[in-house]
């Protein structure tokens, strides 16, 4: 039961923390609407010790913003518009995920370093009960937020091979978390490498490999959708292509495995996004 | 009118002072009345990092009416919703719908930690030798105990 949540906020934040060293230049914006699909039964506990489940299933459909305010301090929104979430044993259960807000400032005029700060407000469902389809006294709980106030600080540097069409990214996170009723979640830090290429100057593809870890001892044990004590090294493909002028469709898959941290409190299997985007350079 | 509320006054005086002599008894049916004596018990051991603990006993109230009792100890992951309880022949949880589970017994759900009694009717077949704690949304156990 305590794993569900996670893999819901893991599609979220994979999307979502896609950072580099640059920043908007004013008054330029980006503006995307995706989908994901992700099902699994292959559930990581607490120990890392692997088990098969019923299928848990997620869609989410999330709207992701950038704006510069200036060309040095840029701000990001990040809008779980619409979650799902359900066993092949239950109901599914829908609501609106936790809204984070990110500010970015390029630290160097002429360096793509930045640093960004991103609230990350409680907006979800903090319960959302699924009942089992042939027991209907027994439920689970699977939230559409983590119920928590929770603050990432992100530092990135990024690096262009102009005139070659590639840039290669990395970042280091961290994840202040606080309470959900009586549990303090662990903080958690992210480590994360991207790198892309435009082929044909036509479409660009990425490729990432990202790592998170849990710090610290649990104060409890909680269910896997509120994230706490998560653990995974994933990896993805990804490629994007202008279909019209500043109009743009992209696709992305992720993969789990165990190369650096070693998978706990999470569900593992392919998670599928496509998405939409305009953008203003 | 003065004759008409005095016998209304005098009735409901009467009834007062029935209610002060009697000592009205509530009988909790889902709770043992009496003393509960146990006849087998056993302890939790955890399954998937669950937490899963505490002691758990099969025993009888005063009226011979058999309950089974988690003890003031119990715990397991109630984090995200409610776990079955079901009385077993094995540690397995062996579902055959098919044949209208011969193995298991469904008890009941529970919600929170700590002390709580599942009245038994009919009372316990004696083939049934441990208690499952199982997630049916996930379909993965919580837990067992052998009772004995």
């Amino acid at each position: 039961m305590k794993f569900l949540l996670l893999s819901i906020l893991l599609i979220i934040a994979l999307d979502a923390l896609s950072q580099s060293g640059w920043s908007r230049r004013k008054n330029t914006y980006f503006a995307k609407l995706a989908a994901s699909y992700f099902q699994s039964s292959d559930y990581y506990n607490l120990n890392g010790e692997e088990m098969t489940t019923s299928v848990f299933r997620q869609n989410s459909w999330v709207f992701y913003g950038e704006y510069g305010i200036t060309d040095r301090l840029t701000t990001i929104l990040h809008a779980p518009v619409l979650k799902s979430n359900g066993f092949e044993t239950t109901n599914t259960v829908y609501g609106i995920g936790d809204l984070k807000v990110e500010f970015k400032y390029q630290l160097f005029k002429n360096a793509p370093v930045s640093i960004s700060v991103a609230p990350e407000f409680p907006t979800g469902s903090r319960n959302n009960f699924a009942t089992n389809k042939t027991n209907p006294s027994e439920n689970i709980n699977l939230p559409t937020g983590d119920g928590e106030f929770n603050v990432w600080t992100t530092l990135a540097g990024s690096a262009s091979f102009h005139p070659i069409p590639a840039y290669a990214t990395i970042s280091v996170a961290h994840n202040y978390r606080t309470r959900y009723d009586d549990i303090k979640f662990r903080d958690q830090i992210m480590f994360s490498f991207e790198g892309g290429y435009k082929l044909a100057d036509l479409i660009w593809i990425n490729a990432t490999i990202r790592a998170q870890e849990s710090l610290g001892k649990p104060s409890g044990v909680t269910d896997f959708l509120r994230g706490d004590g998560v653990a995974f090294t994933a990896v993805s493909l990804g490629a994007s292509f202008e279909f019209f002028k500043g109009w743009s469709i992209s696709t992305q898959v992720w993969g789990y495995n165990d190369l650096i941290f070693i998978r706990k409190n999470i569900y593992s299997s392919p998670t599928f996004s496509l998405g939409v985007f305009y953008e203003i350079k | 009118m003065k004759n008409l509320f005095l016998p209304i006054v005098m009735v409901f005086a009467g009834l007062a002072a029935c209610n002060d002599d009697e000592s009205i008894v509530t009988i909790d049916s889902a709770r043992p009345d009496g003393t509960f004596a146990s006849m087998k018990s056993g302890s939790f051991v955890e399954q998937n990092g669950t937490g899963s603990k505490g002691m758990v006993e099969l025993g009888n109230d005063s009226g011979g009416v058999q309950f089974l009792r988690f003890g003031s100890d119990f715990n397991t992951n109630l984090g995200t919703g409610t776990v079955t309880v079901y009385l077993s022949t094995s540690k397995d949880f062996n579902a055959d719908p098919a044949n209208g589970n011969p193995d298991l017994r469904l008890i009941g759900v529970v919600n929170k930690a700590g002390e709580m009694f599942f009245k038994m009717e009919p009372a316990a077949a004696a083939k049934f030798t441990h208690v499952i704690l199982w997630c049916g949304s996930a379909n993965i156990p919580f837990g067992y105990a052998a009772i004995n």
